[in-house]
Protein backbone atom coordinates (compact mmCIF):
# COMPACT_ATOMS: atom_id res chain seq x y z
CA UNK A 1 0.00 0.00 0.00
CA UNK A 2 1.59 3.12 -1.26
CA UNK A 3 1.60 6.23 1.41
CA UNK A 4 -1.25 9.03 0.09
CA UNK A 5 0.23 12.39 0.91
CA UNK A 6 -3.25 14.94 0.48
CA UNK A 7 -3.07 17.91 -1.77
CA UNK A 8 -2.62 21.28 -0.39
CA UNK A 9 -6.19 21.86 -1.50
CA UNK A 10 -7.64 19.19 0.46
CA UNK A 11 -5.25 20.30 3.95
CA UNK A 12 -7.08 23.95 2.92
CA UNK A 13 -10.41 22.34 3.18
CA UNK A 14 -9.29 20.40 6.56
CA UNK A 15 -8.30 23.52 8.34
CA UNK A 16 -11.26 25.50 7.36
CA UNK A 17 -13.15 22.79 8.13
CA UNK A 18 -11.51 22.51 11.87
CA UNK A 19 -11.85 26.23 12.26
CA UNK A 20 -15.66 25.49 12.05
CA UNK A 21 -15.86 22.91 14.55
CA UNK A 22 -13.80 24.27 17.08
CA UNK A 23 -15.44 27.82 16.80
CA UNK A 24 -12.13 29.61 15.58
CA UNK A 25 -11.70 32.64 12.94
CA UNK A 26 -10.32 31.02 9.49
CA UNK A 27 -7.59 32.94 8.19
CA UNK A 28 -5.35 30.75 6.21
CA UNK A 29 -3.38 33.75 4.64
CA UNK A 30 -2.53 35.01 8.18
CA UNK A 31 -3.66 38.54 7.63
CA UNK A 32 -3.82 40.78 10.80
CA UNK A 33 -7.32 40.84 11.27
CA UNK A 34 -7.31 41.69 15.40
CA UNK A 35 -8.50 38.31 16.39
CA UNK A 36 -5.69 38.57 19.12
CA UNK A 37 -7.67 41.36 20.87
CA UNK A 38 -10.60 39.51 20.99
CA UNK A 39 -9.51 36.10 22.17
CA UNK A 40 -7.49 37.94 25.54
CA UNK A 41 -9.52 37.30 28.22
CA UNK A 42 -11.36 40.15 30.23
CA UNK A 43 -9.24 41.19 33.31
CA UNK A 44 -11.14 44.12 34.84
CA UNK A 45 -12.50 42.86 37.64
CA UNK A 46 -8.91 41.36 38.50
CA UNK A 47 -7.37 44.66 38.40
CA UNK A 48 -10.26 46.37 40.19
CA UNK A 49 -9.49 44.59 43.46
CA UNK A 50 -6.14 45.06 43.79
CA UNK A 51 -6.22 46.64 46.77
CA UNK A 52 -8.02 45.58 50.27
CA UNK A 53 -11.59 45.84 50.09
CA UNK A 54 -13.26 48.69 51.16
CA UNK A 55 -14.13 49.14 54.92
CA UNK A 56 -17.69 48.60 56.08
CA UNK A 57 -18.79 52.06 56.91
CA UNK A 58 -20.19 51.95 60.52
CA UNK A 59 -21.81 54.26 62.39
CA UNK A 60 -19.66 55.61 65.45
CA UNK A 61 -20.59 54.70 68.85
CA UNK A 62 -21.18 57.91 69.53
CA UNK A 63 -23.87 58.29 66.81
CA UNK A 64 -25.12 54.96 68.23
CA UNK A 65 -25.88 56.48 71.63
CA UNK A 66 -27.57 59.25 69.78
CA UNK A 67 -30.12 57.40 67.84
CA UNK A 68 -30.93 54.74 70.52
CA UNK A 69 -30.79 57.67 73.53
CA UNK A 70 -30.61 54.91 76.30
CA UNK A 71 -26.94 53.18 74.66
CA UNK A 72 -23.90 54.13 76.47
CA UNK A 73 -21.73 51.73 74.28
CA UNK A 74 -17.62 53.45 74.40
CA UNK A 75 -15.85 54.41 71.52
CA UNK A 76 -11.92 53.62 72.85
CA UNK A 77 -10.40 55.58 69.90
CA UNK A 78 -12.67 58.48 71.12
CA UNK A 79 -11.82 58.31 74.82
CA UNK A 80 -7.94 57.65 74.27
CA UNK A 81 -7.61 60.70 71.85
CA UNK A 82 -9.50 62.72 75.36
CA UNK A 83 -7.34 61.40 77.44
CA UNK A 84 -4.36 62.12 75.83
CA UNK A 85 -5.02 65.55 74.91
CA UNK A 86 -5.70 65.89 79.22
CA UNK A 87 -2.52 64.77 79.61
CA UNK A 88 -1.20 67.33 77.90
CA UNK A 89 -2.64 70.15 78.82
CA UNK A 90 -1.75 68.96 82.14
CA UNK A 91 1.55 69.36 81.08
CA UNK A 92 1.46 72.86 79.24
CA UNK A 93 1.55 71.05 75.89
CA UNK A 94 -1.89 71.27 74.99
CA UNK A 95 -3.36 72.41 71.55
CA UNK A 96 -2.38 76.25 71.23
CA UNK A 97 -5.20 79.30 71.66
CA UNK A 98 -7.08 79.62 68.30
CA UNK A 99 -6.26 83.83 66.82
CA UNK A 100 -8.85 85.59 67.04
CA UNK A 101 -9.65 88.05 63.71
CA UNK A 102 -8.99 91.44 65.66
CA UNK A 103 -5.56 91.10 65.96
CA UNK A 104 -5.01 90.68 61.62
CA UNK A 105 -7.21 93.74 61.20
CA UNK A 106 -5.09 95.51 63.51
CA UNK A 107 -1.55 94.44 61.91
CA UNK A 108 -3.54 95.82 58.30
CA UNK A 109 -3.99 99.31 60.27
CA UNK A 110 -0.61 99.02 61.28
CA UNK B 1 -7.84 67.94 49.05
CA UNK B 2 -9.76 67.99 46.00
CA UNK B 3 -9.01 65.08 44.24
CA UNK B 4 -6.71 65.01 41.06
CA UNK B 5 -9.48 63.64 38.27
CA UNK B 6 -12.14 66.42 39.09
CA UNK B 7 -15.76 66.15 38.81
CA UNK B 8 -16.00 62.71 38.14
CA UNK B 9 -17.12 59.36 39.48
CA UNK B 10 -16.68 58.35 43.60
CA UNK B 11 -15.16 55.16 43.57
CA UNK B 12 -14.79 53.36 46.57
CA UNK B 13 -11.41 54.07 48.95
CA UNK B 14 -9.24 50.86 49.45
CA UNK B 15 -9.94 49.36 52.99
CA UNK B 16 -6.02 48.96 53.89
CA UNK B 17 -4.19 50.58 56.87
CA UNK B 18 -2.79 53.80 54.70
CA UNK B 19 -4.07 55.54 51.62
CA UNK B 20 -1.76 57.65 50.26
CA UNK B 21 -2.51 60.09 47.14
CA UNK B 22 -0.51 57.77 44.85
CA UNK B 23 -2.62 54.93 46.16
CA UNK B 24 -6.12 56.42 45.95
CA UNK B 25 -5.00 57.60 42.13
CA UNK B 26 -4.06 54.13 41.16
CA UNK B 27 -6.96 52.80 42.38
CA UNK B 28 -9.10 55.26 40.95
CA UNK B 29 -7.49 54.44 37.64
CA UNK B 30 -8.28 50.50 38.37
CA UNK B 31 -11.78 51.13 38.32
CA UNK B 32 -12.12 53.28 35.28
CA UNK B 33 -9.89 50.69 33.34
CA UNK B 34 -12.86 47.65 34.95
CA UNK B 35 -15.48 50.21 33.45
CA UNK B 36 -13.81 50.54 29.98
CA UNK B 37 -11.75 47.44 29.17
CA UNK B 38 -14.70 46.39 26.63
CA UNK B 39 -15.13 49.84 24.91
CA UNK B 40 -11.26 50.07 24.57
CA UNK B 41 -10.87 46.91 23.49
CA UNK B 42 -13.40 47.09 20.93
CA UNK B 43 -12.07 50.02 19.55
CA UNK B 44 -8.38 48.77 19.69
CA UNK B 45 -9.62 45.48 17.77
CA UNK B 46 -11.12 48.08 14.69
CA UNK B 47 -7.82 49.91 15.06
CA UNK B 48 -6.03 46.70 14.43
CA UNK B 49 -7.57 45.15 11.78
CA UNK B 50 -6.13 45.81 8.53
CA UNK B 51 -8.48 44.33 6.52
CA UNK B 52 -11.58 47.39 6.94
CA UNK B 53 -11.14 50.75 5.64
CA UNK B 54 -8.40 53.13 6.60
CA UNK B 55 -10.86 55.84 7.84
CA UNK B 56 -12.92 53.03 10.19
CA UNK B 57 -9.09 52.39 11.60
CA UNK B 58 -8.40 55.82 11.55
CA UNK B 59 -11.68 56.64 13.28
CA UNK B 60 -10.99 54.21 16.10
CA UNK B 61 -7.47 54.80 16.90
CA UNK B 62 -9.02 58.47 17.49
CA UNK B 63 -11.25 57.69 19.57
CA UNK B 64 -9.18 55.13 21.56
CA UNK B 65 -6.55 58.14 21.76
CA UNK B 66 -9.69 60.67 23.18
CA UNK B 67 -10.31 58.09 26.05
CA UNK B 68 -9.37 60.01 29.50
CA UNK B 69 -5.81 58.89 30.60
CA UNK B 70 -7.29 57.38 33.43
CA UNK B 71 -8.64 54.84 31.86
CA UNK B 72 -5.60 53.36 30.14
CA UNK B 73 -4.44 50.20 31.37
CA UNK B 74 -0.65 51.20 31.06
CA UNK B 75 -1.25 53.81 33.69
CA UNK B 76 -1.91 51.30 36.29
CA UNK B 77 0.95 50.36 39.07
CA UNK B 78 1.27 47.72 40.86
CA UNK B 79 1.78 49.17 44.60
CA UNK B 80 2.18 47.98 47.51
CA UNK B 81 -1.04 47.50 49.37
CA UNK B 82 0.29 48.19 53.35
CA UNK B 83 2.68 51.43 52.34
CA UNK B 84 1.58 52.77 48.93
CA UNK B 85 5.76 52.17 47.66
CA UNK B 86 5.72 51.83 43.81
CA UNK B 87 8.88 50.34 43.55
CA UNK B 88 9.99 46.59 44.24
CA UNK B 89 6.67 44.75 44.90
CA UNK B 90 6.73 41.65 45.26
CA UNK B 91 3.26 40.53 42.86
CA UNK B 92 2.28 37.44 44.80
CA UNK B 93 1.80 38.85 48.26
CA UNK B 94 1.32 42.51 46.97
CA UNK B 95 4.14 43.84 49.17
CA UNK B 96 6.96 46.26 48.67
CA UNK B 97 10.28 44.51 49.61
CA UNK B 98 10.61 46.23 53.11
CA UNK B 99 7.50 45.31 54.39
CA UNK B 100 8.11 42.01 53.03
CA UNK B 101 10.64 42.11 55.01
CA UNK B 102 8.29 42.85 58.25
CA UNK B 103 5.77 40.79 57.63
CA UNK B 104 8.20 37.67 56.77
CA UNK B 105 9.98 37.70 59.84
CA UNK B 106 7.34 38.25 62.03
CA UNK B 107 5.38 35.05 60.49
CA UNK B 108 2.10 36.81 59.14
CA UNK B 109 3.42 35.27 55.36
CA UNK B 110 2.43 31.71 55.58
CA UNK B 111 5.01 29.48 54.58
CA UNK B 112 7.43 31.98 54.20
CA UNK B 113 10.60 31.78 56.19
CA UNK B 114 14.48 33.32 55.60
CA UNK B 115 16.79 30.62 53.73
CA UNK B 116 20.36 30.57 54.01
CA UNK B 117 22.15 27.67 51.67
CA UNK C 1 -7.49 -3.09 69.34
CA UNK C 2 -8.93 -5.28 66.93
CA UNK C 3 -8.66 -9.41 67.84
CA UNK C 4 -9.46 -12.80 66.36
CA UNK C 5 -12.81 -12.92 66.85
CA UNK C 6 -14.17 -10.70 64.65
CA UNK C 7 -12.62 -12.66 62.02
CA UNK C 8 -14.64 -15.46 63.28
CA UNK C 9 -17.62 -13.77 62.07
CA UNK C 10 -16.82 -13.00 58.38
CA UNK C 11 -17.80 -15.51 55.82
CA UNK C 12 -15.66 -14.69 53.30
CA UNK C 13 -12.46 -13.30 53.92
CA UNK C 14 -11.49 -9.86 51.49
CA UNK C 15 -10.22 -7.28 53.26
CA UNK C 16 -6.91 -7.52 55.45
CA UNK C 17 -6.43 -4.38 57.76
CA UNK C 18 -2.55 -4.56 58.06
CA UNK C 19 -1.69 -2.90 61.35
CA UNK C 20 0.81 -0.18 59.81
CA UNK C 21 -0.90 2.85 59.63
CA UNK C 22 1.57 6.12 59.09
CA UNK C 23 -1.18 8.47 60.07
CA UNK C 24 -0.99 6.96 63.63
CA UNK C 25 2.35 5.88 64.11
CA UNK C 26 2.34 5.92 67.74
CA UNK C 27 0.24 3.59 68.09
CA UNK C 28 3.15 0.35 69.10
CA UNK C 29 1.31 -2.68 68.97
CA UNK C 30 3.80 -5.38 69.99
CA UNK C 31 1.09 -8.44 68.99
CA UNK C 32 0.55 -9.14 65.37
CA UNK C 33 -3.26 -8.99 65.08
CA UNK C 34 -3.82 -8.77 61.67
CA UNK C 35 -7.98 -8.44 61.43
CA UNK C 36 -9.97 -10.00 58.37
CA UNK C 37 -13.51 -8.86 57.74
CA UNK C 38 -15.87 -8.84 55.05
CA UNK C 39 -17.29 -6.67 53.35
CA UNK C 40 -20.47 -7.36 54.90
CA UNK C 41 -19.30 -5.89 58.22
CA UNK C 42 -17.33 -3.12 56.32
CA UNK C 43 -20.47 -2.12 54.25
CA UNK C 44 -23.64 -3.09 56.87
CA UNK C 45 -27.53 -2.57 56.27
CA UNK C 46 -29.08 0.67 56.83
CA UNK C 47 -29.87 1.55 60.50
CA UNK C 48 -27.67 -1.21 61.49
CA UNK C 49 -24.61 -0.94 63.69
CA UNK C 50 -21.48 -3.21 63.68
CA UNK C 51 -19.67 -3.22 66.85
CA UNK C 52 -16.09 -3.95 66.86
CA UNK C 53 -14.78 -6.91 69.48
CA UNK C 54 -13.64 -4.20 71.92
CA UNK C 55 -14.89 -3.77 75.20
CA UNK C 56 -17.58 -0.59 76.00
CA UNK C 57 -15.45 2.57 76.42
CA UNK C 58 -15.61 3.77 80.12
CA UNK C 59 -16.69 6.82 79.50
CA UNK C 60 -19.12 6.11 76.84
CA UNK C 61 -20.28 2.94 78.27
CA UNK C 62 -20.85 1.77 74.25
CA UNK C 63 -17.80 -0.55 71.84
CA UNK C 64 -16.29 1.74 69.12
CA UNK C 65 -17.65 1.75 66.11
CA UNK C 66 -15.78 -0.83 63.17
CA UNK C 67 -15.14 2.27 61.10
CA UNK C 68 -13.20 4.17 64.49
CA UNK C 69 -10.96 1.11 65.65
CA UNK C 70 -10.30 0.75 61.07
CA UNK C 71 -7.93 4.31 61.95
CA UNK C 72 -5.64 2.52 63.58
CA UNK C 73 -4.90 0.04 60.98
CA UNK C 74 -3.61 1.11 57.51
CA UNK C 75 -5.78 2.09 54.71
CA UNK C 76 -7.41 -0.49 52.57
CA UNK C 77 -8.19 0.21 49.04
CA UNK C 78 -10.21 -1.38 46.80
CA UNK C 79 -8.35 -2.74 43.59
CA UNK C 80 -8.75 -1.13 40.20
CA UNK C 81 -10.34 -3.04 37.75
CA UNK C 82 -11.06 -1.17 35.04
CA UNK C 83 -8.01 1.31 34.87
CA UNK C 84 -10.39 4.37 33.92
CA UNK C 85 -8.90 7.40 35.57
CA UNK C 86 -11.84 9.65 36.54
CA UNK C 87 -9.94 12.30 38.94
CA UNK C 88 -6.60 13.14 40.11
CA UNK C 89 -6.69 14.85 43.75
CA UNK C 90 -3.94 16.96 44.47
CA UNK C 91 -3.14 18.44 48.39
CA UNK C 92 -0.44 21.18 48.48
CA UNK C 93 0.44 22.81 52.23
CA UNK C 94 3.38 25.20 52.86
CA UNK C 95 4.30 23.25 56.15
CA UNK C 96 5.59 20.22 57.27
CA UNK C 97 3.97 17.01 55.76
CA UNK C 98 2.48 15.70 58.67
CA UNK C 99 -0.98 17.20 57.91
CA UNK C 100 -0.71 16.47 54.51
CA UNK C 101 0.09 12.92 54.74
CA UNK C 102 -2.40 12.65 57.45
CA UNK C 103 -4.92 14.37 55.27
CA UNK C 104 -3.94 12.11 52.29
CA UNK C 105 -4.54 9.14 54.57
CA UNK C 106 -8.20 10.73 55.38
CA UNK C 107 -9.36 11.07 52.12
CA UNK C 108 -8.41 7.95 51.26
CA UNK C 109 -10.44 5.99 53.97
CA UNK C 110 -13.17 8.27 52.64
CA UNK C 111 -12.93 6.85 49.23
CA UNK C 112 -12.56 2.96 50.56
CA UNK C 113 -16.23 3.66 52.27
CA UNK C 114 -17.71 5.02 48.92
CA UNK C 115 -15.79 2.22 47.26
CA UNK C 116 -13.98 3.84 45.28
CA UNK C 117 -10.22 2.68 43.75
CA UNK C 118 -7.79 4.48 44.92
CA UNK C 119 -3.94 5.44 44.54
CA UNK C 120 -1.93 7.18 46.31
CA UNK C 121 -0.55 9.92 48.10
CA UNK C 122 1.79 10.20 45.65
CA UNK C 123 4.45 12.61 46.29
CA UNK C 124 5.12 15.24 43.45
CA UNK C 125 8.56 17.02 43.55
CA UNK C 126 8.90 20.12 45.50
CA UNK C 127 8.40 23.27 44.47
CA UNK C 128 10.99 26.14 45.88
CA UNK C 129 9.82 30.05 45.62
CA UNK C 130 12.68 32.11 46.64
CA UNK C 131 13.24 35.93 47.38
CA UNK C 132 15.84 38.31 47.69
CA UNK C 133 15.33 41.63 49.36
CA UNK C 134 17.14 44.91 50.58
CA UNK C 135 17.31 44.10 54.12
CA UNK C 136 17.55 48.26 54.39
CA UNK C 137 14.75 50.83 53.81
CA UNK C 138 17.30 52.59 52.39
CA UNK C 139 19.90 52.45 50.27
CA UNK C 140 22.64 49.73 51.67
CA UNK C 141 22.14 47.24 48.43
CA UNK C 142 25.16 45.30 49.86
CA UNK C 143 23.25 43.40 52.41
CA UNK C 144 20.43 41.34 51.49
CA UNK C 145 18.70 37.96 53.00
CA UNK C 146 17.11 35.61 51.31
CA UNK C 147 13.21 34.07 51.80
CA UNK C 148 11.73 30.95 50.70
CA UNK C 149 8.80 29.06 50.38
CA UNK C 150 8.53 25.30 49.89
CA UNK C 151 5.38 23.55 48.78
CA UNK C 152 5.21 20.09 49.30
CA UNK C 153 2.49 17.93 47.28
CA UNK C 154 1.01 14.39 47.15
CA UNK C 155 -1.41 12.84 44.53
CA UNK C 156 -4.01 10.84 44.59
CA UNK C 157 -5.77 9.32 41.97
CA UNK C 158 -9.15 8.02 41.61
CA UNK C 159 -10.59 5.54 39.35
CA UNK C 160 -13.30 3.33 37.84
CA UNK C 161 -15.88 5.44 39.78
CA UNK C 162 -19.17 6.99 38.89
CA UNK C 163 -18.49 10.72 38.65
CA UNK C 164 -21.19 11.47 41.46
CA UNK C 165 -19.55 9.48 43.85
CA UNK C 166 -16.51 11.25 42.69
CA UNK C 167 -18.70 14.79 43.72
CA UNK C 168 -19.02 13.32 46.97
CA UNK C 169 -16.06 12.52 48.26
CA UNK C 170 -15.36 15.99 47.25
CA UNK C 171 -17.66 17.12 49.25
CA UNK C 172 -16.59 15.70 51.83
CA UNK C 173 -12.92 17.26 51.48
CA UNK C 174 -14.95 20.67 51.60
CA UNK C 175 -16.56 19.73 54.33
CA UNK C 176 -13.53 18.58 56.61
CA UNK C 177 -11.18 21.02 55.38
CA UNK C 178 -7.54 20.58 57.52
CA UNK C 179 -5.90 24.07 58.48
CA UNK C 180 -2.94 24.52 55.79
CA UNK C 181 -3.38 21.58 53.34
CA UNK C 182 -4.61 23.39 49.82
CA UNK C 183 -6.72 20.73 47.49
CA UNK C 184 -7.11 20.61 44.02
CA UNK C 185 -8.86 18.16 41.66
CA UNK C 186 -8.92 17.96 38.27
CA UNK C 187 -11.95 15.43 36.88
CA UNK C 188 -11.73 13.52 33.63
CA UNK C 189 -14.70 12.35 31.74
CA UNK C 190 -15.33 10.34 28.62
CA UNK C 191 -17.95 11.35 25.95
CA UNK C 192 -19.47 9.36 23.14
CA UNK C 193 -19.17 10.20 19.56
CA UNK C 194 -23.04 10.88 20.05
CA UNK C 195 -22.07 13.96 21.91
CA UNK C 196 -21.72 16.12 19.43
CA UNK C 197 -25.53 15.23 17.88
CA UNK C 198 -26.28 17.11 21.40
CA UNK C 199 -24.40 19.98 20.69
CA UNK C 200 -25.36 23.22 19.29
CA UNK C 201 -23.68 23.97 16.08
CA UNK C 202 -21.74 27.31 16.01
CA UNK C 203 -23.76 29.94 15.21
CA UNK C 204 -23.57 32.05 12.39
CA UNK C 205 -22.52 35.41 14.23
CA UNK C 206 -21.01 36.73 11.17
CA UNK C 207 -24.66 37.24 9.43
CA UNK C 208 -26.05 39.35 12.43
CA UNK C 209 -23.31 41.70 11.23
CA UNK C 210 -24.72 42.87 7.48
CA UNK C 211 -22.37 46.13 7.01
CA UNK C 212 -18.93 44.12 7.10
CA UNK C 213 -19.44 40.22 6.45
CA UNK C 214 -15.56 40.06 4.93
CA UNK C 215 -14.21 42.02 7.18
CA UNK C 216 -14.91 41.52 10.55
CA UNK C 217 -14.72 38.37 11.83
CA UNK C 218 -16.10 38.10 15.16
CA UNK C 219 -17.52 34.96 17.04
CA UNK C 220 -20.46 34.28 19.74
CA UNK C 221 -17.50 33.32 22.14
CA UNK C 222 -15.96 36.12 22.03
CA UNK C 223 -19.09 37.83 23.85
CA UNK C 224 -19.07 41.40 25.25
CA UNK C 225 -16.10 43.04 22.85
CA UNK C 226 -18.10 41.48 19.87
CA UNK C 227 -21.55 42.97 20.82
CA UNK C 228 -19.13 46.28 21.64
CA UNK C 229 -17.96 46.08 18.21
CA UNK C 230 -21.03 45.92 16.30
CA UNK C 231 -22.63 48.58 18.39
CA UNK C 232 -19.63 50.75 17.58
CA UNK C 233 -20.11 49.98 13.82
CA UNK C 234 -23.69 51.21 13.78
CA UNK C 235 -21.97 54.28 14.22
CA UNK C 236 -21.49 56.31 10.83
CA UNK C 237 -18.50 57.55 11.37
CA UNK C 238 -17.20 53.83 11.54
CA UNK C 239 -19.38 52.44 8.67
CA UNK C 240 -19.45 55.35 6.21
CA UNK C 241 -16.83 53.85 4.34
CA UNK C 242 -17.47 50.14 4.95
CA UNK C 243 -20.69 50.59 3.00
CA UNK C 244 -19.33 52.92 0.19
CA UNK C 245 -17.29 50.01 -0.41
CA UNK C 246 -19.85 47.11 -0.06
CA UNK C 247 -21.63 49.44 -2.76
CA UNK C 248 -18.91 49.73 -4.85
CA UNK C 249 -18.07 45.96 -4.46
CA UNK C 250 -21.97 45.32 -5.71
CA UNK C 251 -21.69 47.59 -8.44
CA UNK C 252 -18.70 46.44 -9.65
CA UNK C 253 -20.66 42.81 -9.62
CA UNK C 254 -23.79 44.22 -11.86
CA UNK C 255 -22.30 44.89 -15.20
CA UNK C 256 -21.96 41.07 -15.90
CA UNK C 257 -26.00 40.46 -15.78
CA UNK C 258 -26.79 43.12 -17.76
CA UNK C 259 -25.38 42.21 -21.23
CA UNK C 260 -27.14 39.00 -21.23
CA UNK C 261 -30.25 40.95 -20.41
CA UNK C 262 -29.31 43.12 -23.66
CA UNK C 263 -28.66 39.91 -25.98
CA UNK C 264 -32.17 38.42 -24.61
CA UNK C 265 -33.56 41.66 -25.89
Amino acid sequence: MSSRIPTPARLQELFRLQCFVFGKVHNPEAKRIGTKVLRESLKGPQIRNYYYPSKQILPTPAKLNKIFGNWTTVDPEEEHRLERNEYLRRKGKGAPKKLKEKKVIEKKRK
Amino acid sequence: MPPRFPGLKQVPLPGGPKNTTYIIRDNYKRHMYAENEVARKALKYLAHNTSLPMKTRLEAQLQLHQMPHYTRPTEIKNRCIESGYGRSVIKEFRVCRIKFRELALKGELPGVRSSSW
Amino acid sequence: MLSRSLASLAATTRFVGRRYSPALRFYSQSVDDTPVFSEKHLYPAANTFVQSSTTPVPATNRPIPLNVALTDVAVIRHPVIHGDKVAEITLASFMSTKDLDFYADFLLRAAFYLKIPAKGPTPLPRKYKKWTVIRSPFVQAKSKQNFERVTYRRVIKLYDANPEVVQILLSIANKYPLAGVGVKAVLYTNESAEVVDAMDLPSDFELENPLAINKVHLDAADGEVAHKVLELLKDPRFSEELVSEQVQEKSAKKPTEKPAKKDEQ
